[in-house]
């Protein structure tokens, strides 16, 4: 469970954009794109030809990559392995710039992009090749997409908004869910949350804010689990604290605070937080020795990596870390008394160390061994009981790790 | 579990500091000049305005139930009487170095002793003693060996002082000086870069109960079992530190709540969170928008009203519920009757059947009986366990809270 440094890419260009997919990472700036290998570091490609700024860039398939821009609508398609790019129009420029997230595919084809369009999203498909405009049905009024993540595990889009809520949208626009963020208590004035980042996995949703408040929602029923707060500026990045998407329960936060460089002991961290049960936990920090924002993270299920890239003019810098805690696994239990298996309960914590313990799982299994899920390379605590509360109730406890 | 706001109290003035009175519904503000009284409640006015002798004050704190000691950049102090406002200057202390930071001084009122830092000189602190009525300084030989200023201070318990350092240490004192207690703030939980600066405390709450929360200029939380000086759990939190002194603000604890308080810049509003670092993990159980860019300087609680010092002459109060928690005691002891440290448990079973089983307690506790909270009303799987791997040993109870 923690976050190590791996090595930096200083590919010479100031970045905008980056976007990972089993090994690979682009990077966007300027005119150019750059694929590197994951896991060595090793430059692939250079894509050096584009028509416009790579402001955001999204995996089409594992082969291509779409590429988007913040003041026109136009859409380029790359060919990652060959370099080929093809020019798409009929999309819509982006509403902000230098932000991750403002781009995601769904893993079939359709790429949805924010348009500087109220109420519209950029759509990109992969099967024909052609991009559009969508409207979103009911629900989705008066703001700006500013984040955009697939929702794991299906092939809609989450979206989070200019005026502090997050829809569910399918590749053709139909808007299955809305929540709005919680702007009380107050003192008399509201503020206006504008979503900065998203992470979703197994119906737990987690929400970045410009205001450096976190929610952690259970999606399925709208409820709002827990709070948290990270701190953010809009002074000086773009909308606030990045956030990936976590495809196993687990997300990189990088902050962006108003931070001077000449001050002692100064850092812009990043953090490996885990909301794949409540409350969400911090894992870990890690202490950058920087102090300039970030634009976008990201984490690499197959190579075990994490990134962030840096925006500054003076800091041309991708950070790539090893990340450790974010596999899924499965791990057998039974009960037995007197050697006999029997039905019972178990309640399994997830351990990462006195004060971080939450339980994981609370469940009644059936005499016999059962396969309950489990992150990968963690600690566990899991007990058991048979019998009645308070009458003739009966534990064990063991511990073991993944 | 819950921030309500009350009002915004606006003086006239470049507002310092500020300090709860115990028990009396009131806070002790003081501008450059002058010491004011508010009620939390009604927001009113208590007495008249009182002068101060210096025009430069920078802190406040109580002495006594009855007196507050107003302290400034300079090496007097003064004593006022706040009923009826009547003030005396002593001479003897050392100047403030930073106004508008909070836990800048902070009184016993039991034992009528008041204490301030004084940043500019390593391991001092100033010292008034309401007993006396005199002002010195006191030197904490620790932090001289460790050459640390000391940065910001608060009351633990009578007699004993919590004492925040810029090299990241924290010391429990006497009033004399005497240390019973040093912590040092990780450096960082992932060590990949040795910082130029060891990190500034800027923040400190105790809540009574071996919990020790702890925030730096940084901008990072971090919360510790008081006794075992087991680091529990920390978190990036934020903070604007263009100035060392505008860090993240903690209060004195009230049951387990404190509340921490943006300081970032942020251009339309900052927020305050009334922070619950008793339970597992910490919890931010509510969080106030405050509607103006004003940068948050100090903040308070007092049973169930809050403040915060903010930029631009406001204090803005709340009502604060906080959770309904009971005390119950934990004692791990092996082998029977032996008292030994240990790790505790504490899991909520709301339904005594699955699901909704939730981890409200884990902590580390000293080889003694130790007195932690859980949520009031419930039935509670408490875990005990020593050792690790093939040596551990554990214990499970079940009980009503």
């Amino acid at each position: 469970m923690a976050l190590n440094l791996a090595y930096d890419i200083y590919p010479g260009i100031r970045l905008f954009s980056a976007a990972s997919n089993n090994g690979t990472i682009l990077l966007g700036g300027n005119t150019n794109i750059y694929s590197y290998d994951l896991l060595t570091g090793n430059l692939l490609k250079t894509s050096n030809s584009l028509s416009q700024e790579a402001d955001s860039i999204s995996f089409v398939n594992s082969a291509s990559a779409v590429i988007f821009n913040g003041t026109n609508g136009v859409e380029q398609l790359l060919e990652i392995t060959t370099g080929y790019l093809q020019t798409y129009t009929g999309g819509a420029a982006l509403p902000i710039t230098q932000k991750g997230q403002l781009s995601d595919g769904n893993g079939n084809n359709i790429v949805f992009a924010c348009s500087q369009n109220t109420n519209q999203i950029v759509k990109f498909n992969g099967s024909t090749f052609s991009v559009s405009l969508v409207t979103p049905s009911s629900g989705f009024t008066g703001a700006n997409a500013l984040t955009i993540i697939n929702k794991t595990g299906t092939q809609n889009f989450l979206i989070g908004t200019s005026n502090g809520k997050v829809h569910e949208l399918d590749a053709s626009g139909t808007n299955f869910q809305t929540i709005t963020l919680p702007t009380t208590p107050n003192t008399g004035t509201a503020p206006t949350l504008q979503v900065s980042g998203l992470a979703y996995y197994n119906d737990n949703l987690f929400v970045m804010t410009n205001f450096g408040i976190g929610y952690h929602y259970k999606w399925s029923t709208s409820t709002l689990l827990n709070k948290y707060m990270f701190g953010a500026s809009n002074e000086g990045s773009n909308v606030g604290n990045c956030l990936c998407n976590g495809g196993s329960g687990v997300t990189l936060l990088s902050q962006n605070i108003n931070r001077a460089a000449s001050t002692a002991n100064n850092t812009m961290p990043t953090s490996q937080i885990n909301f794949n049960a409540s409350p969400t936990i911090v894992q870990d920090t890690f202490f950058n020795d920087f102090t300039n924002f970030t634009i976008a993270t990201g984490i690499d299920g197959l190579t075990y990596t994490a990134w962030v890239i840096v925006g500054s003019a003076s800091k041309e810098l991708a950070r790539i870390y090893k990340i450790t805690g974010i596999g899924q696994t499965t791990e057998d239990t039974r009960i037995q008394n007197n050697g006999i298996d029997t039905s019972g309960r178990i309640i399994r914590l997830i351990d990462l160390g006195p004060g971080k313990s939450r339980v994981e799982i609370d469940t009644n299994i059936v005499a016999g061994v059962s396969t309950l899920n489990a992150m990968g390379e963690s600690n566990y605590i899991e007990i058991a009981t048979i019998g009645t509360p308070n009458s003739n109730e009966q534990a064990d406890l063991r511990d073991f790790s993944t | 579990m819950s921030i309500s706001f009350l009002r915004d109290i606006s003086i006239t003035a470049t507002l310092q500091d500020c300090v709860d009175r115990s028990s009396n519904n009131e806070i002790v503000i003081v501008n450059s000049n002058t010491c004011f009284r508010y009620d939390i409640t009604t927001g009113s006015q208590l007495g008249s305005n009182i002068s101060t002798t210096n025009s430069s004050n920078r802190s406040v704190c109580l002495v006594t139930n009855a007196s507050a000691a107003v302290w400034a950049n300079t090496s007097n102090v003064d004593l006022i009487e706040l009923n009826s406002g009547f003030k005396q200057n002593y001479s003897g202390v050392a100047a403030i170095p930073n106004g508008q930071t909070g836990q800048q001084s902070s009184g016993d009122t039991t034992n009528s002793i008041a204490l301030a830092v004084e940043q500019a000189a390593v391991g001092k602190l100033s010292k008034f003693n309401g007993v006396t009525f005199a002002g010195s300084t006191v030197t904490v030989n620790s932090l001289v060996n460790l050459s640390a200023n000391t940065t910001c201070i608060t009351l633990k318990t009578a007699g004993r002082w919590l004492v925040g350092c810029d090299k990241g240490y924290l010391v429990e004192i006497d009033s004399s000086g005497n240390t019973y207690n040093i912590f040092q703030i990780p450096q960082q939980p992932n060590a990949n870069y040795i910082l130029n600066q060891a990190p500034v405390v800027c923040g400190i709450s105790y809540d009574g109960n071996d919990f020790l929360a702890v925030t730096t200029t940084a901008g990072f939380v971090y919360v510790f079992a008081y006794t075992s000086k087991t680091l529990l759990y920390s978190f990036p939190f934020g903070a604007k530190d263009a100035t060392t002194t505008n860090g993240t603000a903690l209060c004195v604890a009230s049951s387990g709540t404190t509340f921490l308080s943006y300081n970032m810049g942020q251009s339309t509003s900052n927020a305050v969170a009334e922070f619950d670092f008793t339970t597992a993990p910490a919890s931010v159980r509510d969080v106030l928008f405050c509607d103006t860019a004003d940068l948050i300087w100090a903040c308070g609680v007092q049973n169930t009203r809050g403040w915060v010092l903010r930029k631009n002459n406001k204090i803005t109060t709340f009502i604060v519920t906080s959770r309904n928690a009971s005390q119950i005691t934990s004692t791990i002891q092996n082998p029977p009757g032996t008292a030994t440290s240990g790790r505790i448990i504490r899991i909520v079973d709301p339904n005594t059947g699955p699901p909704g089983a939730y981890v409200d307690c884990d902590t580390i506790i000293g080889a003694q009986s130790t007195s932690l909270p859980v949520v009031a009303g419930q039935s509670i799987i408490e875990v005990a366990i020593i050792g690790s791997g093939t040596d551990i040993q554990t214990n499970i109870t079940r009980y009503s809270s």
